[in-house]
């Protein structure tokens, strides 16, 4: 299809000189004052391969034009305006340069000049739409491909979240441990959490890697499935050696995460393996089963270890009482259940409160 | 009168319009058209009712024309004029600004009566 090409002029020999140029390579439509102009311009829009503008018309003149066009960006950014003029005036040029002309042809002109320079402004044009038109498809494809990746990020958490939780049902429904102490696990969890990244910004805790923690704590004791009931729920002290074996339960958690072998989030199984095996050290190395100390303890251990813990205290075991919340922090703060780290019991004194309206619950 | 005596009868540039528009034709063309429609008379007009804006389109267009055509005197006479009348406001000296462009325009009117019409 020939290209259109708009001519406006009020003076018809001047438009009429310009078709005479240019009616061999375009269709040439034309308008005879600013008004009209714009009227083809908005209908024609995406057909028009230039608009050779002349200034000076009754009406609206040609710097009116300008204005308009500049009011509509797209269009001025998507089909170029030669101006055709007797004010050759650098002042004059400057401004319509200013107003996003494409060219400025001076009077008088010669033919062949401005059939070449028409050309080579439509055939820029052409170029730059294209590549406009290709930048905008191939982003378009990117957002989209944006959309399916964040879906697939949403679906893969979801998955892991899945997992998390169906182990955890496993563990409950052994009855090794009631729905409500894991539960509870998780809420002191979150709380002792939540204060440590507020208060040790330099251990980068964020929200989303405490929804992890919080989430894996549920696997704590994961590996008790592996001990019989005759140890676990012996009423009286164990023996030695029974103790050995209910120490292993650690370690056989972790091989039992090991043999999951499904598609799992990286960071979902090395939190839940940190705390499934060091949920038992202590921050003086007297803890099982590694007898890790200090900051060789991961974090998301040290925070399950003391919710544990605390857990254990304040509720009836088969082989205690519960102790009073009162109780519980004087022997946690004091180091009778082993030593803590000192910033976890900092934290664990700031939220006592929080702990004990958990507990009450 | 061919085109090319027309033009020095004037004063005119003919090297200047043929190398720019290419072709005798089509520069006589434009020429009878154009003085066929007698432009001065609305410019002149338009100054005799103090009509400003207006009278600056007809001496702005009759400037454009003339510089297309190489009318060197036509363009320079309408030239002055237009600039005198660009502010809505005209300068003293209209009135002799317009008899130089009439002058202008009369001479050249004549020159391109005399053309061969085809």
């Amino acid at each position: 299809m020939r290209k259109k090409i708009l001519i406006v002029d009020d003076v018809d020999i001047n438009r009429d000189l310009l078709r005479a140029i240019l009616e061999e390579d375009y269709t040439v439509v034309e308008a005879d004052n600013g008004k009209k102009a714009l009227e083809i311009i908005y209908s024609m829009k995406e057909e028009l391969a230039a608009v050779l503008l002349d200034l000076i018309m009754p009406e609206m003149d040609g710097f009116q034009v300008l204005e308009e066009l500049n009011r509509r960006r797209e269009i001025i950014g998507r089909v170029p305006v030669l101006i055709i003029s007797g004010e050759a005036s650098v002042e004059v040029e400057n401004k319509c340069l200013e107003l996003g002309i494409s060219d400025f042809i001076g009077k008088p002109f010669n033919n062949m000049v401005v059939k070449k320079r028409v050309r080579n402004v439509v055939n820029f044009f052409d170029s730059k739409n294209l590549l406009e038109e290709k930048v905008a498809e191939q982003t378009a494809i990117l957002r989209e491909a944006n959309i399916t990746l964040k879906a697939q990020a949403e679906q893969l958490k979801k998955r892991n979240q899945e997992i998390i939780d169906l182990l955890g049902t496993v563990v409950e429904y052994r009855n090794l441990e009631s729905g409500e102490h894991i539960q509870r696990v998780k809420g002191y969890t979150k709380i002792l959490a939540e204060c440590f990244m507020r208060e040790y910004p330099e251990y980068s805790l964020t929200q989303d890697k405490i929804n992890i923690i919080v989430s894996a704590s549920a696997l704590h004791d994961i590996g008790k499935i592996t001990i019989p009931d005759s140890i676990l729920q012996k009423p009286g002290k164990l023996t030695k050696d029974e103790y050995e074996y209910m120490k292993s339960h650690t370690t056989k958690g972790c091989e039992l995460l090991d043999a999951i072998k499904s598609e799992w989030d990286e960071e979902y199984k090395k939190v839940s393996y940190e705390i499934i095996r060091h949920h038992h050290e202590r921050y003086d190395g007297r803890g099982y089963p590694d007898g890790l100390s200090g900051e060789a303890i991961p974090i998301p251990a040290q925070l399950v270890s003391v919710a544990d813990v605390y857990d254990a205290l304040v509720n009836e075991r088969c082989y205690k009482d519960a102790y009073s919340p009162d109780e519980a922090f004087k022997m946690i703060t004091e180091g009778q259940c082993g030593v803590f780290s000192p910033k976890l019991m900092e934290c664990f004194r700031k939220v006592r409160g929080d702990f004990e309206g958990l507990a009450a619950r | 009168m061919n085109l090319k005596e027309c033009y020095a009868s004037i004063g005119a540039d003919y090297e200047s319009v043929f190398l720019r528009m290419g072709s005798d034709s089509v520069i006589c063309k434009f020429l009878f058209r154009y003085f066929d429609r007698n432009e001065y008379n609305g410019l002149e007009k338009a100054i005799c009712e103090k009509r400003w804006k207006d009278a600056f389109i007809y001496a702005h267009n009759m400037k454009g024309f003339a510089l297309n055509m190489s009318l060197t005197r036509l363009a320079g006479a309408s030239s002055v004029l237009c600039e005198a009348l660009r502010n809505g406001q005209p300068e003293d000296g209209v009135s002799g600004m317009l008899a130089d462009v009439k002058s202008a325009y009369v001479i050249t009117e004549k020159a391109v009566g005399n053309l061969e019409r085809e």
